[in-house]
């Protein structure tokens, strides 16, 4: 496919440029990880949406509809809600709080212990979502090159690493506004011509019925236990997302910070509309004979011949691109606030401390490469990682923001916990376990912490004061 | 209506019911707000 190796060697140029030129305009951390907290509403709504549209929301979540149909709405009933609220409730009080990372806002409220668990957890989630994004990107770069997967792997992850280390989140927001504008024209293109190859909206529905009338029931592949555990997933991990909150953080003011997040949540009801479409219409065209993670690339490439095609592949290695590169600022950021700065040298120089960010972008992007050989599949990797960071970190950041009794001796301890009890009972029950590992992980955590914040000495009034203003 | 349609109407309800009151919240309780940072 001659026309998609051009587009997309010119695409790589272009984000490598723009990587290049915001190196040369990086002049400390806040440059680097909030982007002088200058982002305007269509940058921050771009780089929110494109960070949101990685390989889970596309190539996973179609993937997901193609099996199952429409009991995957689900989850999209727990996503989109959940980004709009944390627009209504947090938006604004994380703009003012102008920090730089999720632990920063623990140690604020907390201690600094409290953010060395939650950089680890936080890095941890991080990792193990941009290797679902490498896993992503190579399931295109294979299908189109017919590559070896791990060959596809190595180039995807080669490329992220490259441009995040130059340009920093200046970097990331531009090549995201660019990476979604590409997105959305690929989509607009996809979506009709999908439909016309199935008969439109209502011949993909009577094949549905014909194939598999279970793809038009709500509850059939999506049983009472499995929606309260994404339900919990979700909305836990979102409240707390730290890709999220980097982006609040970096906005101009609390307007932009509050309507992008809106926007976003909107934006998922139109991504959630495209997934559904695509997975059902593969289930289809391929009568449920390839790889649930694979529906989206070949159906691309068998229905777009040429130019088009190419486009929309490069749409969707663009987004899933943009999501990793996001992460990896937030792994290293957090690194080196949390755990450099924290424990090892506090005096740190600036200048020093972008060039260790930098290193620490390429050391997570490698240990996200490894796991991307380690884990089965896209959706696995980036929702065993988002529990154990939910149930390790949702109930001491909700109490800082709502319950001043929260001490820190219960939030340091209910997070290991949280964290380990995920951990151990994936190790325990496998991937197939019939509790979900997050409903005992978050049960541990918000009972630890209650009971401990009761026994324990009342917060000192300057720890909850910046939280009262807000 | 089928129920797989009705599904589908409830989440865009849900969601659009949820922009508004961010817009109102944002607009009608802090009309003069301009954004300060």
């Amino acid at each position: 496919m001659n026309a998609f190796t051009y587009m997309f060697v010119g695409y790589l140029v272009l984000l490598i440029a723009i990587g290049f030129y915001f190196s040369k305009k990086m002049k400390g951390m806040g440059d680097f990880l909030v982007a002088g907290r200058k982002l305007n509403l269509p940058l921050t709504t771009a780089t929110l949406m494109a960070t949101w549209t990685g390989a889970a929301a596309i190539t996973g979540y179609a993937g997901w509809c193609y099996y199952c149909g429409y009991s995957m709405l689900w989850i999209a009933f727990a996503t989109t809600p959940s980004l709009i609220i944390i627009g209504i409730l947090f938006a604004k009080k994380l703009r003012k709080l102008a920090l730089y990372t999720v632990p920063d806002l623990l140690k604020l409220r907390y201690d600094k212990k409290t953010g060395g668990v939650s950089a680890v957890l936080i890095a941890a989630y991080c990792i193990g979502v941009v290797a679902g994004e490498i896993m992503g990107g190579a399931a295109v770069m294979s299908t189109i090159f017919g590559w070896e997967f791990a060959h596809a792997m190595l180039l995807v992850a080669v490329i992220v690493i490259a441009y995040t280390t130059l340009g920093g989140l200046w970097a990331v927001a531009w090549t995201d506004l660019i990476q979604f504008l590409i997105l959305s024209i690929g989509l607009v293109i996809a979506i009709p011509l999908t439909l016309k190859e199935v008969g439109g909206w209502s011949g993909l529905h009577i094949s549905l019925a014909e194939m598999d009338p279970a793809h038009l029931g709500i509850f059939e592949y999506a049983p009472y236990k499995m929606i309260l555990a994404w339900f919990i997933i979700i909305f836990a991990s979102n409240f707390i997302a730290p890709d999220i909150y980097q982006r609040m953080y970096a906005a101009k003011d609390e307007r932009t910070a509050r309507l992008a997040m809106g926007i976003t949540g909107m934006w998922d009801t139109i991504l959630t509309m495209i997934a559904l479409v695509l997975g059902m219409a593969a289930f289809v065209i391929f009568a449920g004979e390839i790889e649930g993670d694979m529906a989206l690339p070949m159906l691309i490439d068998k229905l777009f011949p040429g130019i088009f095609g190419a486009f929309v592949m490069v749409a969707i290695m663009a987004v899933i691109m943009s999501t990793a590169d996001s992460l990896l600022v937030v792994a290293s950021g957090t690194f080196v606030e949390d755990f450099y700065k924290g424990f090892i040298n506090p005096k740190v120089t600036e200048e020093y401390a972008l060039k260790l960010i930098r290193v620490m972008t390429i050391v997570s992007g490698l240990i996200a490469l490894a796991l991307a050989f380690y884990f089965e599949s896209i959706m696995d990797s980036i929702l065993f990682a988002s529990s154990i960071y939910a149930a390790g970190l949702f109930i001491p950041v909700m109490s800082a923001f709502y319950w001043k009794r929260g001490t820190k001796e219960a939030a340091f301890i209910s997070a290991l916990l949280g964290g380990a009890v995920t951990i151990i009972w994936r190790i325990i029950y496998g991937a197939e376990a019939s509790i979900d590992p997050i409903l005992p992980g978050i049960a541990i955590s918000i009972v630890s912490f209650v009971v401990i914040s009761l026994l324990t000495k009342m917060p000192e009034e300057e720890k909850l004061k910046p939280f009262e203003s807000i | 209506m089928e129920t797989y349609e009705m599904f589908l109407l409830a989440y865009f309800l849900i969601a659009l019911t949820l922009f508004v009151i961010l817009l109102l919240k944002e607009y009608k309780l802090h009309p003069s707000e301009e954004g300060s940072t």
